[in-house]
């Protein structure tokens, strides 16, 4: 469980390094709902409410955005990816993809519409800068569960020699 | 099986009360945050500072610590003065021709990530603020005032896609109006066909938009935008202020009409 916790903490630092860098040049994937998705798909599913309220908080207090505009918007995103699991059937590498997919629209869509002044003026192209967002973090996404899965094949591996 | 089903309802309803729970959090954070951190957080600081620079128990190293942080402290404070009596001096230039009473104010943060650009300054209603009052820099035109709380409030700078300004170039005197894109990119739209505005020429405020002040430098000329269908032309404009790097500003207040003044 530590470790997980760990793993969330190592998320959201990296979330921010991230918007600080990449944010300033084009955008950021978004690490956090991958994450998110992938411990409440592979662990409790805890993850996907308290990992949603306890990271959004963290990377508002960091990022000085409005503070619980990040909580809701993850919450937002889990329910949808959440949502879709149930009606659709699967596994794998495809199945955390595709929820990624819904959980990174869904957060950051409602992320703009929450956090611009005045409220909800973010309704406009500025949503467009969500699709490239997806889209990275899918890369992102599939690389890492690419990476994983091959270190744990060489490690069984090793095991039975 | 009774039993694993009653557990598996127990444990869906406790998800969904922990769900409401967070989602009612966060609404409340979203709406008394600001508020409720600011107080907080100088309350935690003062604790800390006690804690953690609390005397030991030689009075006379107490006294030199004292006296060694407080020479330390007024030396950045006139180190920071120094700095910001050469804004002045540039902003001072600037209101000089202008009747307006004038605040200095402190940039303390601006919002990053996907909603960017957002900045908080340090001076609020009991500063004198007032929404819609005109934020400038010694480099030019930085945003106007969205929303002010007693003790800070919020700029939105002209990099907002929600702001539009009222420009006039020189010296070749086209009018029109100064937009941004969501990613930042100032425009000079509307701008007349016959016009003759070379890149390079000044962005400045003019008197027909009714916010701001006329003639704040808003950024130059850099490019004709090409392949524009219609009947007006598109200037693609830089921003005379580094909003990154920007820390002093003043804030203009809005004008009080004297009823025999003229100008």
């Amino acid at each position: 469980m530590q470790a997980r916790i760990f793993v969330l903490a190592i998320a959201v630092i990296i979330q921010f390094l991230l918007e600080l860098v990449a944010g300033r040049v084009f955008v950021a994937p978004s690490i956090v709902p991958f994450v998110l998705v992938y411990l409440s798909e592979n662990y409790e599913k805890m993850w996907a409410i308290d990992g949603a309220f306890w990271s959004g908080i963290c990377l508002d207090l960091l990022m000085h955005q409005p503070p619980g505009s990040s909580s809701l918007a993850l919450l937002a995103g889990l329910y949808a990816a959440k949502a879709f699991s149930k009606l659709s059937s699967g596994e794998g590498k495809g199945y955390l993809l595709s929820m990624t997919v819904i959980a990174v629209l869904v957060s950051d869509t409602v992320f703009i519409l929450l956090a611009t002044r005045p409220l909800g003026s973010g309704f406009n192209s500025a949503l467009l800068l969500v699709i490239p967002r997806v889209v990275l973090t899918v890369i992102i996404g599939a690389l890492l569960l690419t990476v994983t899965e091959w270190i744990s094949n060489m490690r069984s591996r090793k095991v039975t020699g | 099986m009774i039993t694993s089903g009653k557990k598996s309802t127990g444990r869906s309803e406790e998800k969904n009360r922990r769900f409401v729970l967070y989602i009612t959090i966060s609404l409340i954070l979203l709406i008394f945050g600001p508020a409720l951190l600011g107080g907080l957080g100088s309350w935690l600081g003062a604790r800390f500072s006690e804690a953690v620079f609390s005397g030991t128990n030689s009075p006379v190293e107490d006294k030199l610590r004292n006296d060694i942080m407080q020479l330390m402290l007024e030396n950045s404070i006139l180190r920071e003065e120094a700095v910001k009596a050469d804004q002045y001096r540039t902003l001072l230039g600037i209101t000089r021709t202008d009747n307006r009473d004038a605040v200095p104010a402190r940039i303390l943060y601006r919002s990053e990530g996907l909603v960017s650009g957002t900045m908080v300054i340090d001076q609020g209603r009991r500063d004198g603020i007032l929404e819609n009052s005109v934020c400038i820099s010694s480099e030019g035109l930085v945003g106007v005032v969205s929303s002010v709380g007693e003790t800070t409030s919020e700029i939105l700078p002209i990099t907002n896609p929600s702001v539009n300004v009222s420009c006039v170039t020189w010296p070749s005197g086209a009018y029109g109006i100064l937009q941004s894109t969501s990613s930042g990119e100032l425009n000079l739209v509307h701008v007349d066909l016959t016009s003759e505005v070379e890149p390079g020429d000044q962005v400045l405020t003019s008197r027909y938009g009714g916010v701001f002040p006329d003639g704040l430098l808003a950024g130059s000329v850099t490019g004709i935008s090409t392949g524009e269908v219609g009947l007006a032309l598109r200037f693609s404009v830089v921003s005379a202020v580094d909003f990154q790097g920007t820390g002093e500003v003043l804030i203009l207040l809005p004008e009080i009409s004297h009823g025999n003044d003229t100008q």
